[in-house]
C-alpha cells in the first residue's frame, strides 16, 4: 500500500472498527489519564494493583491468542514460520499491555498504595 | 478479466470446503483457464503451478467458455481444436469485462489493439493521460493498460491522475508515473493467503518486505480479511 500515514492508519482502524471507534478513542485516552493518576497515587508500578494488573494481563494475553485464529476465520494450524507465531506473539503482548494497564490503572487509582513494611 | 486471482481464489476456496466437508476425495476440481497461463506474472504462475499440483487440480488451457446449459449441467469451451463440453456438478464463471457502456459508446476508448475490443480508454499507460484528449484522464478499471484491474490500483493512479490534472491547469506539467502497481492477495485455503504485488514490468512489489509474497500466511490472510476493505473504503473517502 502507497504513502502509509498516521492519519491514513487512522481512517482505517475508524473503518474497521465502525461506530466502536470513537467509544474505544475515548476508553482509551480515559485508561491512559486513570493510568498516569494509578502511577503518581501508587508512587510507580508496584504494590497489590501492579500484581492484579499482570495477573489480568496474563489471563488476557492467554485469552487472545487462544481466540485470535477463531475471530480471524481461521485455526491454528493455518500459522506458518516465524511470521505467523510472531504476530500470535505480538497479539498476546498487546493484549498483556492492554490488560494489566487497565486493570492497574482501576486499582491503583482507586486504592490507597501498600504501606511497605 | 479484471482480477486475475477471482478465479483462483475461487478454487482454493472450493476445494477448502471440500476437504473440511470430508468429501475432496470422491471430487475432482478442474481449473478451466482462457489461456496458457494461471497467472500473467511469471513467478507467480510458477508458484501456482506448484499449489496446483500439491491440491491436485487438475487444468485445461485455451479453454474460453462460449456456452453453459444448467439443464444439462454441461459448459461449452472454444478451444484450438473446437468446441469442446464439460459436465460439471458445480461451475463458478468468470464472466467477460468490458468498459462501462457510457465509455464503450463514446469517442474515449481505444480504436485498435488489445484493449479496443472492450472499450477501455486509451490512456497512457505511464501518465493515465488519454492519448487523443489531454485534457481526459483515466483512473480504475476503465483504463486501458496491461495491469492494474485492482482496487489497490485506484490508490496509486489517482495522485498520478490528479498530479498530471492539476499540472496541466496550472502550466506547470506533471512528474508523477503509474508503474502498473496491482496488489492481488492470492487466499489457498480459508485461513492463508499471498499477498501478491507486482508492476507492468512483472517485478515483485512488496508493500511490506518482511512478508514473502510467494508464501502463504495467516498474516497475509488477517491483512486480506480485515485490513484491506477498511483501507479501500477510507480510500474512496479520500481519507487512505
Amino acid at each position: 500500500m502507497k504513502d502509509f500515514t498516521i492519519l491514513s492508519m487512522v481512517a482505517i482502524l475508524q473503518e474497521m472498527l465502525g461506530g466502536l471507534f470513537w467509544p474505544a478513542a475515548v476508553a482509551a485516552v480515559a485508561a491512559a489519564l486513570l493510568l498516569v493518576a494509578a502511577l503518581v497515587r501508587q508512587h510507580g508500578f508496584h504494590g497489590r494493583a501492579a500484581r492484579i494488573g499482570l495477573a489480568a494481563g496474563v489471563v488476557a494475553a492467554a485469552v487472545a491468542m487462544l481466540a485470535a485464529p477463531a475471530l480471524t476465520q481461521s485455526e491454528f494450524a493455518n500459522l506458518h514460520g516465524l511470521l505467523d507465531w510472531g504476530l500470535l506473539a505480538a497479539i498476546g503482548l498487546a493484549a498483556f499491555l492492554g490488560c494489566a494497564a487497565t486493570v492497574f490503572a482501576l486499582f491503583g487509582a482507586a486504592t490507597e498504595p501498600q504501606r511497605r513494611a | 478479466m479484471k482480477c486475475a486471482g477471482a478465479p483462483l481464489k475461487q478454487t482454493f476456496l472450493a476445494d477448502d470446503t471440500l476437504r473440511r466437508a470430508g468429501t475432496r476425495s470422491r471430487s475432482e476440481i478442474v481449473y478451466n483457464a482462457h489461456n496458457r497461463t494461471l497467472f500473467s506474472v511469471p513467478l507467480v504462475d510458477t508458484k501456482l503451478h506448484e499449489l496446483f499440483a500439491r491440491q491436485d487440480f487438475a487444468v485445461n488451457w485455451d479453454h474460453v467458455l462460449i456456452a453453459i446449459d444448467p439443464g444439462r449441467h454441461v459448459a461449452t469451451y472454444a478451444t484450438p481444436s473446437g468446441p469442446v463440453e464439460r459436465a460439471w456438478d458445480f461451475i463458478n464463471v468468470i464472466p467477460p469485462m468490458r468498459a462501462p457502456d457510457a465509455v464503450r459508446n463514446s469517442p474515449l476508448p481505444w480504436q485498435a489493439g488489445p484493449f479496443a475490443a472492450d472499450g477501455w480508454i486509451e490512456v497512457d499507460k505511464a501518465t493515465l493521460r488519454h492519448l487523443r484528449y489531454p485534457n481526459v484522464f483515466g483512473v480504475g478499471d476503465v483504463n486501458g493498460v496491461p495491469k492494474g484491474k485492482t482496487a489497490a490500483s485506484v490508490k496509486w493512479q489517482a495522485p498520478v491522475a490528479v498530479d498530471h490534472l492539476v499540472g496541466t491547469i496550472t502550466g506547470k506539467g506533471g512528474t508523477e508515473r503509474y508503474n502498473g502497481y496491482t496488489s492481488c492477495p492470492l487466499i489457498t485455503r480459508a485461513g492463508e493467503a499471498m499477498l501478491v504485488e507486482f508492476d507492468y514490468d512483472n517485478n515483485l512489489t512488496p508493500s511490506f518486505p518482511f512478508v514473502p509474497p510467494l508464501e502463504e500466511h495467516w498474516l497475509s490472510w488477517i491483512i486480506k480479511e480485515k485490513g484491506l476493505k477498511a483501507n479501500y473504503t477510507a480510500m474512496l473517502r479520500g481519507r487512505a
